[in-house]
């Protein structure tokens, strides 16, 4: 009975003892995240021509908008993990985190070409995603043993990832078809969005005992949240990510750069993007799997090791296409093995009670740093171009990984 | 929760209803795009050369028919008379001195963008690649120089920021006469440097080869005056925010797009007209935001296009430029107005 209640998927059940057990909300919450994934990347590759050209707002207008939700996410992400462990409602407030971002799909369909409301769903769709990430990954967490939680990871990544690269080919075929038709392209969005929405309400399940757990605790309290950065193994993690966050390039500088050395024509950008997203979705699961064998915080460095060969080939003064495709590629990778094995690796350290906060308090923490990098990559390149900022990013980079390395080991092994 | 059958039926009918909405929501946008258009041409039609034979506008059509995207032709004295529609598809046009130039999109999954430099028969003479999408296209008046304005990363993709290119072309050929980019400002008689420095939206002397140009740096934008033979241009002494300048055809006066500030909503525009004399700014009637650079239709008027935000249609409009007036409808269907033929200043 115990099998069938968990809704494990045929195929792991047989395999179970060797292999661990991934529950079937690992699959299903890689499906919403598809869905979401796809409705956004729709909306997110048309946005600028829709403002821009359609709108005549002007580039400067954009810029505003995406500094504006930028920054509003942090905050609600922590609320959102606290009131999930609260509860132990995982799916509950994962639930209101992507309702908002349907809700501002069909917003945008509403708003009907003001500027104003506009940026006020984009801030709404940002908030959402600002609560969903971290209960979901709670719930990704306490749906696979330990002993799987990369491959779970990886799982949920890989399924993400394919939205990721169908939203913004679905996007461009449709506007190539109706270069007009913004308004219906977000219609479809919206729609789309529906899909994921109604798939964690009908199909998800809140992990098991986490709602006994919260009721049967003690009550989860923001010290206690905060307790847990008294812990050497989580925050050694906290530290570590924050730090090799502050060292990474964010994707768009890493474009812009190679357009510029390569010579690449503007419009072939996008498929920068697609290239990255395709490695990622190829590697995401191995890499996983690797680091249930190998340990997390190995594959997790490992991933970092890439970025630095990156930025190595960055540097490289007329890269070929050659040069290009390896520079995507090892960006994808790095993704692969960095973004669920973090999750995986964070999730062996917070015990489940506060699985949900925990999690919110490391990615708070890395998105902060990274933003913190890219506004700083950014003066960089606007006083001294590209080249030296990316210089710099190298041996900041190459400095951060080895202190990283030493204070996650030593963080496991002081609690082990 | 409801058993496993109940949320299946529940999920299939969401599933079929999406796909139901989807795809009626994208038959209707195919339905309204008016390049899938077979319509016959709203506006009655005039030859080419009865036209041509007269002071005339070239623009681009938007009427929501077959001819839409067309480079178009009217009559100056009845800009919302008879058209005549050219095969050239144009997002941009303008055209002086016998030679033309016309920034099209040729759209796609990937869109690319070219310049083409036509004769006055409309027959394509040479094509440019731009870098990045259209914003301003401007021909000297003696019909030597072609200048554009592209984006460079328009792209979700790229920076936060946007940047330009601007660059001036040999419309005989399409050869490359210089890139603004590449020119040597000066700021108070003192070299003027800055890596953020982006150019855009040229306008011509009507006489030699100056021309002025919005800088934009440092979050400001400057009007700038300088010459194609010297590679090099001046900062004006005038306040900032002289964006897309339009010189008038005597010479005296700019138009431009003068940038209203909102607090936290984003900029507006608004059509002012700068004398470079008296350095004094006038705020023209019309009090909708326009983002465009604006075609001077005599000394006394001025002409832009306004288009409602999805709309697929836009119409120019004609404004008094010392503020006097009200603004009224020119034409209906266009885009880009161009005055063909050079000013008639005599008889104005």
């Amino acid at each position: 009975m115990y099998t069938s209640v968990r809704n494990i998927p045929a195929a792991a059940v047989g395999r179970r003892s060797r292999r661990g057990r991934i529950g079937a909300n690992v699959f299903l919450l890689g499906l919403v995240s598809l869905f979401t994934d796809l409705s956004q990347e729709m909306v997110t590759a048309v946005l600028p021509l829709y403002i821009t050209f359609q709108l005549g707002i002007g580039a400067l207008g954009f810029g505003l908008v995406d500094g504006l939700y930028q920054g509003s996410s942090a905050l609600l992400r922590l609320i959102g993990g606290l009131a999930a462990d609260r509860g132990g409602k995982h799916k509950q407030v994962a639930g209101v985190g992507y309702g908002m971002s349907a809700v501002s799909k069909f917003g945008l369909v509403a708003s009907a070409g003001t500027f104003a409301p506009i940026t006020g769903f984009l801030v709404l769709d940002r908030l959402g995603k600002g609560v969903r990430t971290a209960p979901r990954d709670a719930m990704i967490s306490m749906s696979a043993d330990e002993n799987v939680l990369g491959r779970a990871f990886g799982i949920h990544r890989a399924l993400d990832t394919v939205g990721a690269l169908l939203g913004p080919l679905a996007a461009f075929i449709l506007l190539a078809q109706i270069p007009h038709g913004y308004k219906s392209i977000f219609l479809v969005s919206a729609c789309i969005s529906l899909i994921g929405l109604a798939i964690l309400i009908l199909f998800v399940r809140n992990p098991e005992g986490a709602e006994d757990r919260a009721e049967r605790g003690p009550r989860v309290s923001v010290r206690a949240a905060a307790g847990l950065l008294g812990r050497r193994d989580v925050s050694s993690i906290v530290i570590a990510g924050s730090a090799l966050g502050l060292m990474t390039i964010s994707d768009g500088f890493v474009y812009l750069v190679l357009q510029r050395s390569a010579g690449i024509d503007p419009r072939w950008f996008p498929l920068l993007y697609l290239g990255t997203a395709f490695f990622y979705l190829a590697l995401a699961m191995p890499f996983g799997s690797l680091s249930d064998k190998v340990g997390r915080a190995r594959v997790f460095l490992g991933g970092y090791v890439l970025l630095v060969l990156m930025y190595v080939l960055l540097l490289s003064s007329s890269p070929g296409t050659i040069i290009v495709l390896a520079c995507l590629g090892l960006l994808g990778a790095y993704y692969a093995a960095t973004d669920g094995v973090l999750m995986a690796l964070a999730s062996t350290a917070i015990p489940e009670r506060l699985r949900t906060s925990g999690l919110a308090i490391v990615t708070t923490a890395t998105s902060t740093t990274r933003l913190v990098g890219s506004i700083l990559f950014g003066a960089i390149w606007a006083a001294s171009g590209p080249e030296a900022s990316v210089k710099v990013f190298l041996v900041g980079l190459a400095i951060a990984l080895p202190l990283s390395a030493l204070a996650l080991f030593r963080g496991r092994q002081q609690t082990a | 929760m409801s058993s496993l059958r109940t949320r299946l039926i529940i999920f299939t009918t969401l599933l079929a209803g999406v796909a139901i909405v989807s795809v009626v929501a994208v038959a209707r946008a195919w339905r309204n795009e008016p390049t899938h258009s077979s319509a016959p041409a709203k506006t009655s039609g005039a030859s080419l050369a009865a036209l041509t034979a007269a002071p005339h506008l070239l623009f681009r059509n938007t009427d929501n028919d077959s001819t839409y995207g067309r480079l178009t032709l009217a009559s100056l004295s009845k800009p919302d008379g008879a058209r005549a529609v050219t095969p050239l598809e144009c997002d941009r046009v303008d055209f002086a001195g016998g030679h033309g130039i016309c920034l099209q999109a040729n759209r796609g999954v990937l869109t690319s963008y070219d310049a083409v430099l036509f004769d006055s028969a409309y027959h394509q003479i040479a094509k440019v690649k731009l870098v990045g999408s259209p914003s301003r296209a401007r021909m000297r008046p003696d019909g030597k120089v072609a200048a554009y304005t592209a984006f460079v990363s328009g792209d979700s993709y790229a920076a936060r920021s946007f940047s330009t290119r601007t660059l001036f072309l040999d419309p005989a050929t399409g050869r490359r006469l210089g890139q603004m980019e590449r020119f040597t400002i000066r700021r108070d008689g003192k070299v003027f440097r800055n890596i953020d420095f982006n150019f855009w939206g040229v306008t011509f002397e009507h006489h030699g080869d100056g021309f002025y140009a919005t800088l934009g740096t440092g979050g400001k934008a400057y009007l700038v005056h300088g010459h194609l033979s010297t590679r090099s241009a001046n900062v004006v002494d005038v306040p900032p925010f002289v964006e897309c300048p339009s010189l008038s055809p005597d010479g005296t006066r700019i138009a431009f797009k003068k940038r209203i500030e909102h607090g936290l909503s984003p900029v507006t525009w608004r059509i002012a007209v700068l004398d470079l004399k008296t350095k004094h700014v006038t705020l023209l009637s019309e009090k909708r935001s326009v983002d465009d650079q604006v075609e001077w239709e005599d000394n006394e008027h001025i002409l832009y296009g306004v288009s409602e935000p999805h709309a697929v249609e836009s119409d120019v409009w004609r404004v008094n430029a010392d503020g006097s007036g009200k603004p009224q409808k020119a034409m209906t269907g266009a885009w880009s107005p161009s005055i063909a033929g050079g000013y008639q200043l005599s008889a104005s």
